[in-house]
């Protein structure tokens, strides 16, 4: 019989296959992992951005809505609460919340049209909207990587990889319904 | 059991890549002015074509001037960055893409801003233009002027702006070395396959069904490649910007 090889170069061979493929699945996990994770601190560097529109946002209507204590201090206590969030879950939870607080105040300056009169209360309202826009974009972004990144988790023979290397499924941002649209800053009316 | 889980992740996989939202697939951009509703009259056109071209010679900042008719129940935030990631409107890299977008029958309009002129011209900025020079000529149906001015704002606004520094890339390199040693082992494996197996000396080399199935799995490097047709240069943006209506 004729023998072209000897076994053992049939051996390393399938083991450098078996190898090779192993190494490129990690990689690329590792690859989509960071990007999610990189998405996710782009969507934190928007909430920062609101987050330090709000107080001269507040500042500059505080005066004319001297009786919306409640509104203020639900938007005082979101702040606080995002601050001192640790995870990005809780962070999440209380971006949300800030979010809350922050529509109703604009649904309360609806009743102060001379407010939205004022120059500085129109800048701050355009940073707000754009600012608003990008966290919606953003966050569209990162639901689309964790898309991406699941669907590849679970999948077949990625998945056996995945769950060797502790690979786990990402959470989906879940938006309160209807914020997947920023918020409508409108001053034209 | 295992060839059903797999044909149902296949099926999820599809799923998931199916849209779901009203943007609709405007093709590639011919230029930089693409009017789909025939507002502009040639001259127009090729005027603003023209003056966005020059800029862009100086300055690399690319200005994408787009009409539709309808968003089709799109919001025009969405559609606008669906449409710059679409096209890419800006530099690789240095995202420095504006876009205009003004949806006729909806009667708004967005001016969409790259992440790398976020800086210089500002939501703020934007919206000045949008409310001060946009609104006030749409609402005498001075189309052409509107868009005109707007450009002129924008690159006025814009002139000056440092170049975004481009960040070196690292990885295309290692993927493609890497690839390169898979295939050369590949062929090795081959060919000592091949080999313990005189009944073929020619055929059996490479005849697909094994190591294209090996391969499929392996390929998933950049999808980021994807070129943007047309005369944008693979910019993208992140919602800056600001909206109107008229």
């Amino acid at each position: 019989m004729k023998k072209g090889l000897p076994t053992w170069a049939i051996i390393v061979g399938i083991i450098v296959v078996v190898g090779g493929f192993f190494l490129s699945t990690h990689n690329r996990l590792v690859k989509g992992n960071e990007e999610v994770d990189n998405q996710w601190a782009q969507v934190e560097s928007q909430y920062q951005r609101r987050f330090d529109l709000i107080p001269n946002l507040v500042e500059s209507v505080k005066g004319a809505m001297s009786q919306e204590t409640e509104v203020f201090s639900k938007i005082a206590d979101a702040r606080t609460r995002y601050s001192s969030a640790q995870t990005t879950s809780e962070k999440a939870e209380a971006a949300t919340e800030v979010e809350g607080a922050l529509s109703r105040l604009l649904v309360v300056m609806e009743n102060y049209p001379e407010l939205k009169s004022l120059d500085t209360v129109k800048t701050l309202m355009s940073q707000l909207e754009g600012t608003e826009n990008r966290i919606a974009v953003e966050r569209q972004r990162y639901n689309d990587q964790v898309k991406v990144f699941n669907s590849d988790v679970k999948t077949i023979p990625t998945k056996w990889i995945a769950s060797m290397f502790g690979f786990e499924e990402k959470a989906y941002f879940e938006s309160v319904e209807g914020s997947e649209v920023a918020p409508k800053v409108d001053l034209t009316k | 059991m295992k060839i059903k889980n797999i044909v149902i992740s296949l099926i999820l996989l599809l799923l998931s890549a199916t849209p779901l939202v009203a943007y609709y697939d405007l093709g590639t951009p011919d230029g930089y002015v693409n009017d789909y509703t025939n507002t502009l009259t040639q001259e127009q056109a090729s005027a603003l074509e023209s003056k966005i071209a020059a800029f862009e010679q100086e300055s690399t900042n690319e200005i994408g001037v787009v009409i539709i008719d309808s968003l089709q129940g799109d919001y025009i935030e969405h559609f606008a960055v669906k449409l710059f990631e679409e096209w890419g409107i800006g530099k690789e890299r240095k995202d420095n893409g504006v876009l205009i977008l003004v949806a006729m029958s909806d009667r708004q309009m967005r001016i969409e801003v790259g992440y790398g002129l976020e800086g210089s011209l500002t939501d703020v900025e934007a919206n000045w233009i949008v409310q001060n020079v946009m609104v006030p000529n749409f609402k005498e149906n001075r189309y052409y002027e509107g868009i005109d001015q707007s450009v002129d704002k924008i690159i006025e606004i814009t002139k000056g702006e440092f170049e975004v520094p481009e960040d070196e890339s690292t990885n295309s390199s290692i993927s493609l070395l890497s690839i390169v040693l898979l295939i050369i082992l590949i062929v090795i494996i081959v060919k000592i396959l091949n080999r313990r197996n005189p009944s073929c000396k020619r055929r059996c080399v490479g005849t697909g069904s094994r190591s294209t199935s090996l391969f499929s799995g392996w390929g998933g490097g950049d999808s980021s490649s994807d070129s943007s047709g047309g005369g944008f240069g693979g910019g993208s943006s992140g919602g800056g910007g600001a909206s109107g209506s008229w």
